[in-house]
C-alpha cells in the first residue's frame, strides 16, 4: 500500500480504485464484448415489377352462317349479359342470332324459373336453336331437362357449350355428368408463371382440334379443372397446380364430350374485357364461336317453325286458297318469320306448299321422298291407308340447304284447321313420324 | 488543535489512508457506474398479445419500440409477439421500427400462437426468431380488397376528373398487378433478411402457406424452438451482457405517458368551462370514462387508451365518416385496402 501511495499519490490511489471498481462492476454486468449491429438492410426494389401479359389486337373474317344460339337464363344463371359481350359479338359476327332464355333481374343476373314452366320453355326454345350455351346455372337441371338436352345433342346433332367457374356458384354438374364430365370445385394456380396473379394461369398445351386451332398461349383467370374420361383439349403443365389436388398432374380446363358435341370450359372470366385481349384469348373465343355456329343440327316436323332460318315462300296449290295462305303468313309472322305468297317455286328458298289433295302432283317429288302417296287414299309408311275425307297431312322435307313444308288437305277448311294447329303447336298431336303428321279435320 | 494534528498525522500514514482511499475509490467507481453510466443493464420486454395491426396498434407498438431504442439502459429487447398481421402500411411501419431498433440493440422475438403475414413482416426486423412448436407462422403475402369491377365504369357528369385514372387510381388489372408488386416487396424483405438461413425457394416462401413452428425452423422461417427464458438468454447473449434486469417496456411507456398526461390535463380541468377548450373537455370526459372502466387503484399507473387520445390530438384524416369531413363530395370514397393479414380457413 505504501508503495502504491508512493507510486500514484493519494489522488491517484483514489482514481485507481475508483476505475478498478467501475471495471469490476462493468465486467460483472456486461461480460466481455458487446453488440455488433448487423449492417443496414437494403431492400432490392429495382426488380419489383408487375408481370403483365401482352394484349393483342385481334381481327378476323368469319364465315357467315344462319342459326340460333340459345343461352340458358332460366336456372338463375350467375352471369350478366355484359360479361358475355365478347362471345355474343363473335357469334353475331358469324350470322347467328343469340337468344337468351329467361328474364334478367334487377342486378343484371338471371332469375330462376320453377321446374314445370322451365321444361316447357326449354322444349319450345330448343326446337328452334342450333346450339345451346349453359353458363353457371345455379339451379339443378332436372332429369327431364337433362334428357331434353341429351336428345338435342345426340338425336338432333345440336352443340352445347357448358361454361362454369369455380369462383361462382353453379350446379352445372347436374347436366355435365350425363356426358361424363365433372366440373371440379378446385381452382388452378401457378406461383411462378402467371399473368399478374397466381390464379391467372397460362395454358400452352393443346390437343389438335377446331377449338384449339391457332392457339399458342392463353391466360385463364379463374380456371378450375374438369374431370373427364378422355384427355382434354387444353391441359396444364407441371407448374400449374390444383387447389384441391396437390399432386402434379395435367388438369383439363377445356374438354369435349359426347363425340365432340359438348364443349366444356371451366373459366368464365377470361372472356370478360379486357382479359379477352390477353395473349390468344380472343382467338379462343372466336374458336368457341366457330364451334357453336357450325352446328349441323337436324330438324323434325315437331320443331316447326325452328327449321326456317330465313324468309319463306308460300306456294299455293290454287288461287282459291289465298285466304289460307294469308293465315299461314300471319302465323309465321308471329314466329318472326317473313313469308310471302309466290306463284312459282324458288328452289333456293325455304318453302311452305299449301294445296288440296288434287294439287299434290305439284309436290310429288317431296311426297315420294317421304314415302307418301296421295291417291284415293292417303298412304304413309307409318299408318294404314287413310281415307281422304276430312283429313289433312303435313310433311317436312329437310336438308342442309333448304326446308320444304307441304300441307295438303281435302278442303280449304281442313287446310285452315291445320294452319291453326301449326300456329298453336297442337299439330304435334298428329305426328305419325318424324316428318309426317296426319290430321282428322272438322 | 493537538488532537486535530494527531488525526491528520494518522490519516497521512499509509496504513490508514491507503484502505480509506481504496474504499472511497470503490464507492465512487460503483456510484459512477450506477448513476452516471447507465448502470446495471436491462433487457426490455415488449409484450404484444393478440393484435391485429392497424394504424392505432402500430402507433402504440412503435411507441414501445421507440422507447426501447432511446433508453440507453436497455441493452437488448425481447418481444413476445402474437399477431395475424393487418394493414399493409401499418405492418411495414412495425418492420421498419423493429429494424431501426435492431440497428442499436439486439432484438429477439418469440412467436406465440400466431405470427403471420404482417406480424411476420414485423419480425423480419429482429435479429433472432424463436417459435413454439405449435405456433402458426408465415402466411407471407398480400390481400387486396375490392380491386374494382371487371368492366370499369365510365365517370359520370357530376364530377370532372383530370385523368382517366384520377378517380380510381387505375383499372382492375392495374390493381392486381400492384398487389403482385407488394407481394414481391414482401418477398424481398423476407429473402433479404433471412438470406442466410432460408431453405426454401422464393416461390415456396410466397405460397402464402402457414407453417407450424416446428416446420418453420426446419425451413428457415424461424431460427429456433424455445420459450421466453431461451429468448431472454439469447437477447442477453447478443447484447453481450450476463447480469441484467428485465424491464417491462409496455408499463414504462404507459407510466411515462400518464405522468405527462396528468401534467398537461390537471391545469386544464380547472378551466374546462372555457369555450375554447370544448375539445379538451371532450378529451377529458373520454379519458375519465376510459379510466373508470379499468377499475385501477394506482392513479399513476392507470392505463389510458392511447388510440382514443391520439384521435383527439392528431387529426385522423377522413375522421369518422365521410359525411362529417367532406359533406359536399358527391361520390363515395371506398378505395381499395391492402392487407398483410392471415384470415384463416374459416372465412
Amino acid at each position: 500500500m505504501s508503495a502504491l501511495i508512493n507510486r500514484f499519490g493519494r489522488l491517484g490511489l483514489l482514481l485507481v480504485f475508483g476505475v478498478g471498481a467501475f471495471l469490476v462492476v462493468y465486467f460483472y454486468f456486461y461480460g466481455v464484448g458487446g453488440y455488433d449491429a448487423p449492417p443496414p438492410t437494403v431492400l432490392p426494389i429495382e426488380g419489383i415489377t408487375a408481370p403483365s401479359s401482352e394484349l393483342r389486337l385481334f381481327d378476323e373474317s368469319p364465315l357467315i352462317q344462319k342459326g340460333t344460339l340459345l343461352i340458358d337464363g332460366i336456372h338463375g344463371n350467375d352471369f350478366t349479359k355484359s360479361e358475355l359481350a365478347a362471345l355474343i359479338s363473335r357469334v353475331n359476327d358469324r350470322g347467328y342470332e343469340v337468344e337468351f332464355m329467361g328474364t334478367v333481374g334487377r342486378f343484371g343476373n338471371f332469375s330462376s324459373l320453377s321446374e314445370s314452366p322451365r321444361l316447357t320453355l326449354m322444349t319450345e326454345k330448343l326446337r328452334r336453336a342450333d346450339s345451346l350455351a349453359v353458363i353457371l346455372p345455379i339451379d339443378d337441371y332436372t332429369p327431364e331437362e337433362v334428357d331434353l338436352v341429351e336428345r338435342f345433342i345426340l338425336r338432333k346433332g345440336g352443340k352445347v357449350l357448358l361454361l362454369a367457374d369455380p369462383t361462382r356458384r353453379h350446379q352445372i354438374n347436374s347436366l355435365a355428368e350425363r356426358f361424363g364430365l365433372a366440373f371440379q370445385t378446385d381452382y388452378l394456380y401457378n406461383t411462378t408463371e402467371y399473368d399478374l396473379n397466381f390464379q391467372n394461369v397460362f395454358i400452352s398445351n393443346f390437343r389438335e382440334d377446331e377449338v384449339t386451332k391457332g392457339l399458342e398461349k392463353i391466360a385463364l383467370y379463374t380456371a378450375g379443372s374438369i374431370r373427364t374420361p378422355n384427355p382434354g383439349l387444353a391441359f396444364t403443365d407441371g407448374g400449374t397446380h390444383s387447389s384441391m389436388l396437390e399432386q402434379i398432374e395435367p388438369f383439363y380446363p377445356l374438354v369435349k364430350a359426347a363425340e365432340g358435341r359438348v364443349l366444356a370450359l371451366s373459366d368464365f372470366t377470361f372472356m370478360i374485357p379486357p382479359r379477352n385481349a390477353i395473349l390468344d384469348n380472343n382467338k379462343l373465343i372466336s374458336n368457341i364461336a366457330d364451334y357453336l355456329t357450325s352446328s349441323q343440327r337436324s330438324f323434325e316436323l315437331a320443331d316447326f317453325p325452328g327449321f326456317f332460318k330465313d324468309d319463306v315462300d308460300i306456294l299455293l296449290g290454287n288461287s282459291e286458297l289465298f285466304d289460307v295462305g294469308g293465315d299461314l303468313k300471319d302465323g309465321l309472322a308471329a314466329f318472326r318469320i317473313n313469308a310471302e305468297v309466290r306463284g312459282v317455286e324458288d328452289i333456293t328458298k325455304d318453302m311452305v306448299y299449301v294445296g288440296l289433295y288434287e294439287d299434290s302432283a305439284d309436290v310429288a317429288q317431296y311426297l315420294e321422298l317421304a314415302g307418301l302417296g296421295v291417291d284415293d287414299v292417303i298412304r304413309t309408311p307409318f299408318t294404314p291407308d287413310i281415307q281422304r275425307e276430312d283429313t289433312a297431312i303435313i310433311m317436312l322435307n329437310t336438308g342442309p340447304e333448304r326446308q320444304v313444308l307441304v300441307i295438303l288437305g281435302d278442303s280449304e277448311s281442313a287446310l285452315r284447321d291445320v294452319v291453326v294447329r301449326l300456329s298453336q303447336g297442337s299439330f304435334r298431336d298428329g305426328l305419325v313420324g318424324d316428318f309426317v303428321g296426319v290430321y282428322r279435320t272438322p | 488543535m493537538g488532537k486535530l494534528s494527531a488525526i491528520c498525522r494518522l490519516f497521512s500514514s499509509w496504513y490508514v489512508s491507503g484502505p480509506l482511499l481504496a474504499v472511497l475509490g470503490i464507492v465512487v467507481g460503483a456510484w459512477v457506474f450506477f448513476n452516471v453510466y447507465p448502470g446495471k443493464p436491462k433487457i426490455g420486454v415488449i409484450d404484444i398479445p393478440f393484435t391485429v395491426i392497424n394504424d392505432d396498434s402500430a402507433f402504440v407498438i412503435s411507441t414501445f419500440l421507440g422507447y426501447a431504442r432511446r433508453d440507453d439502459s436497455i441493452k437488448g429487447v425481447f418481444i413476445r409477439l402474437n399477431s395475424p398481421g393487418g394493414g399493409a402500411a401499418a405492418s411495414e411501419q412495425l418492420y421498419f421500427e423493429t429494424r431501426a431498433l435492431r440497428e442499436k440493440k439486439p432484438v429477439v422475438i418469440i412467436m406465440n400462437d400466431i405470427v403471420a403475414s404482417g406480424g411476420y413482416m414485423m419480425s423480419m426486423g429482429a435479429n433472432y426468431l424463436y417459435t413454439k412448436p405449435s405456433s402458426f407462422i408465415g402466411n407471407i403475402g398480400v390481400i387486396l380488397s375490392y380491386p374494382g369491377p371487371l368492366i370499369s365504369r365510365t365517370p359520370g357528369e357530376q364530377v370532372v376528373p383530370t385523368g382517366p385514372f384520377k378517380l380510381s387510381g387505375g383499372g382492375r388489372r392495374y390493381y392486381i398487378g400492384l398487389t403482385d408488386q407488394l407481394k414481391q416487396s414482401f418477398a424481398s424483405i423476407v429473402m433479404t433478411e433471412r438470406a442466410d438461413v432460408l431453405k426454401i425457394p422464393r416461390s415456396e416462401v410466397l405460397s402464402g402457406r402457414i407453417w407450424a413452428g416446428v416446420e418453420g425452423v426446419k425451413l428457415g422461417i424461424a431460427d429456433e424452438i424455445g420459450g421466453d427464458t431461451d429468448a431472454i438468454k439469447k437477447t442477453a447473449s447478443l447484447a453481450g451482457i450476463s447480469n441484467y434486469d428485465l424491464v417491462d417496456v409496455n408499463t414504462e411507456v404507459f407510466r411515462n405517458f400518464n405522468k405527462q398526461f396528468k401534467r398537461i390535463i390537471e391545469p386544464l380541468e380547472e378551466t374546462d368551462s372555457s369555450p375554447s377548450l370544448a375539445g379538451t373537455a371532450g378529451l377529458i370526459a373520454t379519458l375519465r370514462s376510459s379510466q373508470s372502466s379499468t377499475q385501477a387503484t394506482d392513479d399513476v399507473f392507470t392505463p389510458v387508451d392511447v388510440g382514443s387520445l391520439r384521435r383527439y390530438i392528431v387529426p385522423s384524416g377522413l375522421g369518422e365518416t365521410q359525411e362529417e369531413v367532406l359533406p359536399e363530395f358527391p361520390m363515395k370514397i371506398n378505395g381499395p385496402n391492402v392487407y398483410y393479414l392471415y384470415v384463416g380457413p374459416n372465412q
